[in-house]
Formats: structure tokens, C-alpha cells, sequence
């Protein structure tokens, strides 16, 4: 599939619709300078076609879709436009802040490429529906994976979304929380066995996570001691109320894999009762 | 009874850690000793570059913590800090970040400490100090550096999920490592942006 459209067929793209802005960030000199890719605005529907002729291909491998609007022009034009589907599957990165219930559903066959994907800030409302999880499966290339900001139904969809992907290598479970089912149905759903064997994660980032949720992640990541030992980068913040026993967990399964590691503890005794699970109230802003 | 720490014996090939050490209501000098020293003891094995604690506290647990006690020993913990450990380690850092304010159990902050300036002369004098003589042999090296952010929130249960306070003051300047290991991405994203794509073209 060539990356080019013929020439006749590519409009001029009109300054008025197309801006090609600096994106600037702090770097490791502590000064600003631009990214290499530089943050390309234009309508959507107008404009996505137009890609082809800027020669900005790189610009499709990454999509971020923030509301419910860019979700059905991203649709529309995938369903009108073959150049936009030829450039949707060379998408790698997807961080998806809406509508994430029907992405899969939406997107699955369009995106063969897809390795990163972002579910953030409540882009799903609970409970999630089961199709989301099977449709999720045709997403087989993604190696990381990162939820931010979400609130699900109970940890089994946790379960069922990390699940889904078998060559993930990067998990990152920022702010997620379960607030519609009592904490301690946690401790029976991690019971399962895990499904998790041909996963085998480098990098694992917890933070801001209900503590049952944190310690049911880690039960379950750990059940299966090839899931975890090949970490070799581990962030785990949000050890409030407990002791170290999870924590403990992590650092032997990942044994001589792990060079980077963050984490926090509580000074103080440790506490034997680690296997009690906290009640629902630990949603609190206190316990994360 | 035995102090809540990690165990790093099995991770003999960790070159960067970082730990955040809170729960202010627990903190006094020989309990943070002894954590030091037995965190120091299970890194023995490990082969670590760069280490950093991170410790955070509202302003009425420096006032408790106070100077460190001329009675306690830190010989132990200097122990653990021996030869191999000081070859390896180039880089030393703690972050010392202050809350004003109370504990939630506390009933009431130290109005002495509520200024900036004077917080800062406060963790000067009790937990910087302290912390070098702990660490006098990384010190005496040079590799020992402790920074200080007063912050104006409330608790520290906002550190945990990543929302800021606003930091008043930084001592000291952090580097890019810290941002990073601090949740700032050092590449930003190569997206298009579609939500701000369609806003840029309408508006």
C-alpha cells in the first residue's frame, strides 16, 4: 500500500485550516525546543485526507480523541475516506478520552498496528459492557498499556481489559478506582486463575490506585511469577494503611530483572494483618 | 517488633530507587534510623547508581521530629554505608517536602511555621541536619544532596495521586531525573490532536 496518493487527486491545503505549531516542553536542559513532531492543528473533517499531501505520515501514528465530536468525525471519515483508513492503520498510539466503550468496536479492524493504547479521565462509564472486552482482542500488536482517571464497575473488568492484550510489556494503572462493588469481592475475583501466560511485562506503573485495588493488581500480576519476572522498571505508589507484604511480592518475583524502581512506604511498624481487605470506604482521597 | 521496609536482596541488579517515606505520625529519629539502616543492609547486593528518599511532612511533625538527639548512634547506619556502597552510589538525594498544617490527627498546627521562610529554617535545623549525620559518610563524599519544597496544600494525601500542591519555594534545583521519576514525561506525545484540531479551525 503506497503511502502517497496520486497527485491530481490532492487538494492544497488552505493556510486558514492548517497550522503547524511549536510544541514545547521542557527537555533535559531545562529549556524549551521544538518536538520533532510538531502539533498539527486543522478540522477534522475537512482535513484528514489532507495529510497526504503535508507528507506527515508520522503524524498518524499517534490519535487522540477527547470528546464525543472528534470520536464520530474520526468514524465518519475512516468509513467515507480509503486514504484515511490507509493512514489509520498505520496508527500506533491511541489515547482515547471518550467513547471508549465503542472504540474497539469501531476501530478494532482499522488499527492492525496499534501498540500504545490510553484509556483516560472517564471515558468509560460502568459497567462496561462485554462486547468492549471481546472487541478489544482485535487489538493483538499493543505492548503498553495505560489507564488513567477511570472509574470501573469491579476489579474483573480491570481483569478483563489488561487481559485482553497477551504481549503487553508496559502497564500503567493511574487513579483507577471500583466504587460500585464492596472491596472485599476483590479478594474472590483475584482468586481466578490468571490468564495472563504468555504476558510478560517490563514495565509496571501503580499509582494513585484504591489500596484494594493495588493489592489485588499485584495478587493476580504475581499469581503467575512469568507475568512479572522480567520487569525490570517498577513505579508503585500508594502503600497508605498497609505493610509491605504486596510490595515484597513484586521485588522477589522480579528478582535480577528490576533496575528502576520507585516506591513508598510508610514509616512505622509493619503491620501483620496484611491479608484483611480494606472496605469500600477506601475510596477516600486519604487511602490513595 | 519489625520497622515496615523492603526487602531489595533479590533485585542484586538495581541501579536506580527511589522511595517516598511517609505517615508523618510515626516519624522520630530512631525509628527513621533503624529504617535507614535496614533499607541500607538489603541494598548491599545491588547495584545502585542513584538513590533518593523522598520523605513528606506536614510542619507539625518537624516540630516533633526536632533536632537529631546527641544521644542516638548512627554509627550502624554509617556502617552500612561502606566502601563498595560509596563507590557505586554517585548520587544521593533527598527530597524533603513540607506541608503546613497538622497530621489528621493532630489537632492543631504550629502557627510558629506557617511562613515559608521560617519552614525552611525549621527543616534546616531538624531533619536536613539530621539526615546529614546520618548520611555523613555519602556527605562526606560529596554525593549527598537534600532538597527542600514547602508546599501551601493541605495533606499529603495529595501527593499520592499525582495532583499537585503548589510548591511556594524549591531549594535547590531538581533535575530532569526527578521530574521524570516524578510522572513528567521528558518526550511529550506525537499526536494529532483531534479535539484540538477541530476547536483551533472552528474558533
Amino acid at each position: 500500500m503506497g503511502l502517497l496518493a496520486p497527485a491530481e487527486s490532492l487538494r492544497p491545503v488552505p493556510p486558514d485550516q492548517v497550522a503547524v505549531q511549536p510544541y514545547p516542553y521542557r527537555g533535559r536542559g531545562g529549556g524549551h525546543r521544538l518536538h520533532r513532531m510538531a502539533k498539527l492543528a486543522m478540522h477534522v473533517r475537512t482535513c484528514l485526507p489532507l495529510l497526504v499531501p503535508l507528507q506527515h505520515d508520522e503524524l498518524y501514528q499517534g490519535i487522540t480523541i477527547t470528546s464525543r465530536i472528534d470520536f464520530d468525525r474520526l468514524s465518519a471519515s475512516a468509513r467515507e475516506s480509503t486514504r484515511v483508513r490507509e493512514r489509520l492503520a498505520l496508527t500506533r498510539h491511541l489515547d482515547i478520552r471518550s467513547s471508549a466503550h465503542t472504540m474497539p468496536l469501531v476501530f478494532g479492524r482499522l488499527l492492525p498496528r496499534l501498540e500504545t493504547l490510553v484509556l483516560g479521565e472517564g471515558c468509560m462509564s460502568p459497567p462496561i459492557h462485554r462486547s468492549f472486552f471481546l472487541a478489544l482482542s482485535q487489538f493483538p500488536n499493543i505492548t503498553s498499556l495505560t489507564m488513567f482517571g477511570l472509574e470501573l464497575f469491579n476489579f474483573t473488568e480491570l481483569r478483563n481489559i489488561i487481559s485482553r492484550f497477551p504481549l503487553l510489556t508496559k502497564l500503567s494503572i493511574i487513579d483507577v478506582s471500583c466504587k460500585h462493588v464492596p472491596a472485599d469481592r476483590i479478594a474472590a475475583s483475584i482468586a481466578r486463575p490468571s490468564p495472563l501466560r504468555s504476558m510478560r511485562l517490563r514495565e509496571l506503573v501503580i499509582r494513585g490506585a484504591w489500596v484494594a485495588i493495588l493489592h489485588g493488581i499485584i495478587d493476580w500480576l504475581t499469581a503467575s511469577t512469568l507475568t512479572c519476572e522480567l520487569i525490570s522498571r517498577l513505579t508503585v505508589y500508594g502503600s497508605v494503611g498497609e505493610g509491605t507484604r504486596h510490595f515484597q511480592q513484586l521485588l522477589r518475583v522480579t528478582g535480577r530483572s528490576l533496575i528502576d524502581c520507585q516506591l513508598d512506604f510508610k514509616l512505622g511498624v509493619s503491620q501483620r494483618d496484611d491479608h484483611a481487605m480494606p472496605s469500600a470506604q477506601e475510596g477516600s482521597s486519604i487511602c490513595r | 517488633m519489625p520497622i515496615d521496609h523492603f526487602d531489595f536482596r533479590p533485585n542484586t541488579k538495581l541501579r536506580t530507587l527511589r522511595l517516598i517515606c511517609h505517615d508523618p505520625l510515626m516519624m522520630h529519629w530512631p525509628l527513621l534510623l533503624r529504617t535507614l539502616e535496614d533499607q541500607l543492609q538489603s541494598l548491599q547486593s545491588a547495584h545502585l547508581q542513584r538513590v533518593s528518599f523522598d520523605f513528606q511532612m506536614n510542619v507539625d511533625t518537624l516540630v516533633r521530629l526536632g533536632p537529631f538527639p546527641d544521644s542516638l548512634d548512627p554509627s550502624s547506619v554509617h556502617k552500612a554505608q561502606n566502601g563498595e556502597m560509596l563507590l557505586r552510589v554517585s548520587e544521593l538525594g533527598i527530597h524533603l517536602s513540607i506541608v503546613p498544617g497538622s497530621p489528621p490527627v493532630c489537632e492543631r498546627s504550629s502557627p510558629l511555621h506557617e511562613d515559608p521562610s521560617s519552614t525552611r529554617e525549621l527543616v534546616e535545623k531538624t531533619a536536613a541536619a539530621g539526615l546529614r549525620t546520618i548520611f555523613a559518610p555519602f556527605d562526606a563524599r560529596g554525593a549527598l544532596r537534600i532538597t527542600t519544597e514547602v508546599y501551601e496544600g493541605e495533606t499529603t494525601s495529595k501527593f499520592y495521586s499525582g495532583a499537585s500542591s503548589t510548591p511556594l519555594s524549591v531549594e535547590d534545583n531538581v533535575s530532569l531525573a526527578d521530574a521524570s521519576s516524578a510522572g513528567v514525561p521528558e518526550e511529550p506525545p506525537s499526536h494529532v490532536l483531534i479535539g484540538q484540531l477541530a476547536r483551533t479551525v472552528e474558533a
